[in-house]
């Protein structure tokens, strides 16, 4: 046997389990030795040559010492692609996001100033979707090539009919509404109210000039939009840019006057022992104010894409 | 948009329908007992083309699965390993052929229906 075949021997042999190589070794040398003979022999060409020619269509060794031991020469094939893709999509849209977020937030809260909060939170965002496209992707590989761990996965993987979509003819429900409404007329109550804490109210009786009754304003004009948004019944563009542009105003005028001190009463903490936090008590706010009109904003994109596509 | 014979789509077309015939070509051509590189040859002159690479991995998987059996010869300069057919592989085969003709007579009774 030439030192080419018997490499290319070696090599299949790599990855072949210890049960099999003798005989495997037997056999592949055998039929490569039977194909080169019968070669030269009945076209009486130069050994070498015809050596290069057979390995080479034998072809990969790593390929064929999979085809011997049957094991699969895929990462993940079609009987998990389809729960693979969907198991990814949806934890990519939540955990990164959330991490993100709360990274972010925190990091904004305890000092860092806005730009390195920022890239702080898109960089766990990251780490994040890496981790999950990584394990999610290993957990498959594994399901792939154990026969228990496929039986055991199988409710989860198996399609029927149950699954399909429901195809609502609507995506804000009345329930929404009602809370949202509720929750906006609430929240103008409590601005009102908080006039009346003694001695000292929480936001500062300066603000009454003008950042108050606006930010009432916004909150009524919210409500109403609220209703707009249940009589429409499926997100739109135009309805998802209205909703950016009432979001972004309402969180521009509201986090302005709480970074700039002029919102929150300092005389309120005080009054009830903790001297000094207001300013800390902005910042939460701010940050709070931002997350929930970000959230919205997306979520109104978000809807109306799908009611684009068709789906709820 | 005008279609034309596409060569690769024709050969892979092609390639497809044969796959399946080499399990039932191998169970046929051993029932009289032959080693790897032989059966290569014989599968190639019957008009069966097949890579040795996808030919001897599948002998060993017809080997597991029991419809062949195999024996090594050490009479021939070298040794070799010898594959049957064996009784459960010539009833399997037997099954095979009646599929094949199966659809080979579907295909045929498909074809009359489109001239007529």
């Amino acid at each position: 046997m030439s030192q080419l075949v018997d490499r290319y021997v070696a090599t299949v042999l790599r990855s072949i389990p210890e049960s099999k190589k003798a005989d495997t070794r037997a056999e592949l040398a055998t039929s490569i030795e039977d194909a080169i003979e019968g070669l030269v022999e009945a076209e009486g060409r130069d050994r070498e040559e015809v050596e290069r020619e057979v390995l080479n269509d034998l072809g990969d060794p790593a390929r064929l010492a999979s085809e011997f031991s049957g094991r699969p020469q895929w990462l993940l094939g079609p009987p998990y692609y389809q729960a693979w893709q969907r198991l990814l999509r949806k934890l990519l849209a939540i955990a990164p996001p959330i991490a993100g977020v709360a990274n972010g937030v925190v990091r904004y809260v305890s000092g860092d100033d806005l730009l390195a909060s920022f890239f702080g939170g898109i960089g766990v965002a990251f780490w994040v979707a890496l981790n999950v496209l990584v394990w999610v992707t290993v957990g498959f590989v594994i399901a792939e090539r154990s026969e228990d761990v496929k039986k055991d996965i199988e409710p989860f993987t198996k399609w029927s009919v149950d699954r399909l979509p429901a195809v609502p003819d609507r995506q804000i429900s009345y329930g929404e509404t009602i809370g949202a409404v509720v929750m906006l007329v609430f929240l103008i109550v409590v601005f009102l109210v908080q006039r009346q804490i003694q001695p000292e109210p929480f936001f500062d009786p300066s603000a009454w000039t003008l950042a108050l009754p606006v930010l009432i304003g916004l909150l009524a004009v919210s409500a109403l939009f609220e209703i707009v948004k249940y009589k429409a019944g499926m997100w739109s563009t135009r309805l998802a840019l209205a909703n950016a542009a009432l979001n972004t105003v309402f969180a521009g005028w509201f986090v302005w006057f709480l970074l700039n001190d002029d919102l929150i009463n300092p005389a309120f903490f005080e009054n009830i022992g903790f001297p000094g936090v207001d300013t800390e008590v902005s910042r939460w706010m701010a940050a709070g104010v931002i997350l929930v009109s970000v959230w919205d904003t997306v979520e109104g994109f978000v809807g109306a894409s799908k009611a684009r596509r068709g789906r709820a | 948009m005008v279609h034309t014979m596409d060569e690769s789509l024709i050969a892979s077309l092609r390639q497809e329908i044969r796959r399946g015939s080499v399990v039932l070509a191998c169970l046929l051509a051993l029932r009289q007992a032959d080693y790897g590189y032989s059966v290569l040859r014989v599968l190639e002159q019957s008009g069966i083309g097949v890579e040795a690479n996808t030919l001897y991995p599948l002998l060993r998987r017809l080997e597991k699965q029991g419809l062949l059996s195999s024996e090594w010869v050490t009479d021939d300069p070298r040794p070799r390993k010898y594959y049957q057919t064996s009784a459960l592989g010539a009833e399997v085969a037997a099954l095979l052929v009646d599929e094949w003709d199966a659809v080979g007579s579907a295909l045929q009774h498909l074809k009359k229906g489109e001239e007529d």
